[in-house]
């Protein structure tokens, strides 16, 4: 259904979004723009961008060439199912469990679902390198005091165990975040219908998957939309908590692009990274607004 | 023009406290400004200079009784240059990532800035420093060559130092006396201490070494091995020689030593910080680090170990030698700066014996201004100093490239790959070796 608006009405519309559209352009739009005129050319820390020669595509070659890129973008795709897959199946339990323990537990369930949420990313790494350290780390310690282990595991050396790590670190926080969409999509379901299916004899299951999870998908989508672009550049967690290590096992494609920019200063590779990344986010994020849009009701002018 | 009555009403017709308050603002806008002038010491003097200075917040602490490095910038600076003052810009501990975003975009918000060893090469190729030659030709008189250069690039002095690290190994003289053993010579006979003191006390830990790919240590600590397998950085016609026998010897070592139980198997992520502070806390025999370790294990407050320690060169292998690799930071000139000529009088002031021995009684060794060490005060405040001049003679410096950034995170990659187990140390070397070729081939 479209319905047209008064003209006074879009100016104002528009009025009122220009300076939200102007700041997008300069610090959203002209970065990804530079960033794509800076990967065609050969441009290092001794070269000023006009000075630089133009390599065409040969950044972008040199980048498909290179194995350690493949690697890492093959891990910065897995690490993204996965870490998405995790958030919002452990978002969506702790969201339902809001609204269904006792009201006097419901806020103190509610603050520590804020608690990752609130704390910083690079201070989230660091707690996670003290929790997993070997040495002094709890959770190795608790793994041999329940005779889970002989010794403690070396959560950031063994390769696996690191991917696990970061995995871990990082989904601690997203499922926080996860969950603060969910309950805000929970929320707005309206409990007659919720109660009209219990009437009709349909169980908590059948309850779940019947009502409550079409209703909410709007809000699922949003949220995979949001942590799917948040894991496909992540960066803080794994740069505090393994640093790309051991080897390169867990580097990512921002964490490499970071790399690339700022210790080796070799700004049209790294800039073709930050292509690549968006190119990949992109996709993603147009892949997933296309399929929102079918379940919202936009206002059509 | 006739006044509308609108006009007239505005001073009068605004409720009391708001007329107070638009006095208020009134008498802020016209009265600050006047102070301002009459007692501000930049407006009354035309002639005077500010000069930013960036660095991480260390500048300004004192690991011992002396005043911080910047007050005695500043009291030096007021003695030669008053017309100079210095605006500290304290910056984050990781910053090369801001001087980088403000050199590309030629920015002039410091003037003077800290530089570490490994963006030397960087940092001249890209123009991102001042050649300090002309401009202050008693540098050379002043400060040790191997000092200056440590911070050069194609002959060009791009910094001060003021601050350095060698780097050697640290061991507990309580223990070993205790077992009847005298500091290690060779690598073997390291292992046998550590061997013969962990059986008895196996809560120690034997050898620790940084071995987290996030930070140069990794670097440095491979090329003390090198050297002490017998290898070395480059073959005659330039080619590293990052796969040679001796380099992938120096490696398996470091892998062994976990493998054979000499060092803690967390020494594969252990970063130089957790590796000093547990040789500090007293847990473990040895342990490879750089002498700026010196002023903590001194003080008996924060170190169990007090009076009960001791460096030496790292031991060799039969067929190799022990050396020191070098480290450190210098005081460098942004060329995008607003007062390059203040700058370089500023950075004359802290490369004389004043600010240089400043440095050395509130930080502790090393500097490199000449005869330094002589001074009374500054043997008083350094009494272990005498400890590092076996390293001073070894010292060698990281494996030199054009692109040293570039090879360092490489190494770090393929070293940390290697001693984890996530590839052979053999193909970790191997790729290293090409990678590093491709790379100076560039």
């Amino acid at each position: 259904m479209t319905s047209s608006l008064p003209r006074s009405e879009t100016r104002i519309g528009l009025f009122l979004v220009a300076p939200a559209a102007i700041g997008l352009l300069i610090f959203n739009f002209f970065p990804v723009l530079q960033s794509g005129f800076f990967s065609l050319l050969a441009l290092d820390a001794g070269t000023q961008w006009w000075e630089a020669r133009f390599v065409g595509l040969r950044n972008y070659s040199d980048v498909m060439r290179n194995g350690l890129f493949w690697y890492t973008l093959f891990f910065t795709v897995a690490f993204t199912v996965a870490a998405v897959t995790l958030d919002l199946t452990l978002g969506m339990a702790l969201a339902l469990a809001t609204f269904y323990v006792p009201r006097r537990v419901r806020g103190v369930l509610r603050a520590i679902i804020i608690v990752p949420w609130a704390i910083p990313k690079v201070i989230q790494a660091t707690m996670w390198r003290w929790m997993l350290n070997s040495d002094v780390g709890p959770v190795g310690d608790m793994l041999v005091r329940l005779g889970l282990a002989d010794e403690p595991p070396l959560f950031l050396v063994d390769r696996f165990l690191a991917m696990g790590s970061v995995l871990l670190a990082y989904t601690w926080k997203g499922s926080s975040i996860a969950a603060f969409f969910l309950m805000g999509g929970l929320a707005m379901i309206p409990r007659d219908a919720i109660e009209s299916a219990r009437v009709d004899g349909a169980n908590a299951f059948q309850r779940f998957f019947r009502i409550v999870l079409p209703m909410v998908m709007p809000t699922i989508y949003v949220a995979l939309l949001y942590r799917s672009q948040d894991a496909l550049r992540v960066f803080d967690v794994i740069y505090g908590l393994t640093g790309g290590g051991p080897g390169t096992t867990t580097d990512t494609l921002s964490s490499f692009a970071y790399t690339t920019y700022f210790r080796y200063a070799q700004f049209g590779r790294a800039s073709t990274y930050a292509v690549v990344t968006f190119l990949l986010v992109a996709a993603v994020g147009t892949f997933y607004i296309a399929r929102i849009k079918t379940n919202f009701n936009f206002r059509e002018p | 023009m006739k006044r509308t009555p609108k006009q007239t009403c505005l001073p009068t017709c605004l409720p009391t406290p708001l007329r107070i308050a638009v006095a208020v603002a009134v008498v802020l806008l016209v009265g600050l400004p006047g102070q301002a002038v009459a007692g501000g010491q930049v407006e009354s003097d035309p002639e005077a200079v500010t000069v930013t200075l960036g660095y991480n917040p260390f500048l300004s602490d004192s690991f011992t009784d002396a005043p911080p490095p910047i007050d005695v910038i500043r009291d030096e600076l007021a003695r030669i240059h008053p017309d100079i003052t210095i605006e500290y810009y304290t910056m984050p501990q990781n910053m090369l990532e801001p001087l980088v975003i403000w050199m590309t975009s030629q920015d002039a918000t410091i003037d003077i800035f800290g530089i570490d060893e490994p963006w030397v090469t960087q940092f001249g190729r890209a123009r991102w420093a001042v050649p300090l030659n002309d401009h202050l030709p008693d540098l050379e008189d002043r400060l040790e060559t191997a000092g200056l250069d440590s911070f050069s690039y194609q002959g060009d002095r791009l910094g001060v130092p003021f601050w350095s690290s060698l780097t050697g190994l640290f061991y507990r003289t309580d223990i070993l006396s205790e077992y009847g053993f005298a500091p290690p010579e060779t690598i073997a006979e390291m292992e046998t201490i550590i061997t013969t003191v962990l059986a008895e006390r196996p809560e120690l830990a034997g050898f620790l070494w940084p071995g987290a790919r996030s930070e140069e240590s990794i670097n440095m600590f491979y090329a003390t091995l090198l050297y002490a397998f017998g290898g070395r950085y480059r073959d005659t016609d330039g080619n590293f020689l990052f796969d040679s026998p001796a380099s992938i010897r120096a490696v398996q070592w470091m892998r062994d030593t976990i493998g054979k139980g000499l060092s803690p198997r967390t020494v594969q992520n252990l970063e130089r910080l957790e590796s000093r502070q547990r040789f500090v806390a007293g847990e473990a025999i040895f342990s490879w680090d750089n002498a700026d370790i010196i002023t903590w294990l001194d003080d008996p407050e924060r170190s169990a170990v007090a009076g009960a320690w001791d460096v030496i060169p790292f031991p060799a292998a039969p067929g190799g030698r022990s050396v020191s690799v070098t480290g450190g930071f210098a005081f460098a000139a942004n060329p995008y700066g607003k007062n390059v000529d203040a700058t370089i009088k500023v950075l004359d002031v802290i490369s004389r014996e004043a600010v240089q021995k400043g440095f050395a009684l509130a930080w502790g060794p090393v500097q490199y201004y000449r005869g330094l060490y002589d001074h009374p005060l500054v043997q008083d405040y350094n009494p272990n100093v005498e400890k590092l001049g076996s390293l001073v003679s070894i010292a060698i410096n990281r494996p030199p490239s054009q692109h040293y950034a570039e090879l360092s995170g490489m190494m770090s990659e393929e070293i940390s790959a290697a001693i984890t187990g996530t590839r052979s140390v053999e193909d970790a070397m191997d790729r290293l070796a090409q990678r590093a070729a491709t790379l100076e081939g560039r």
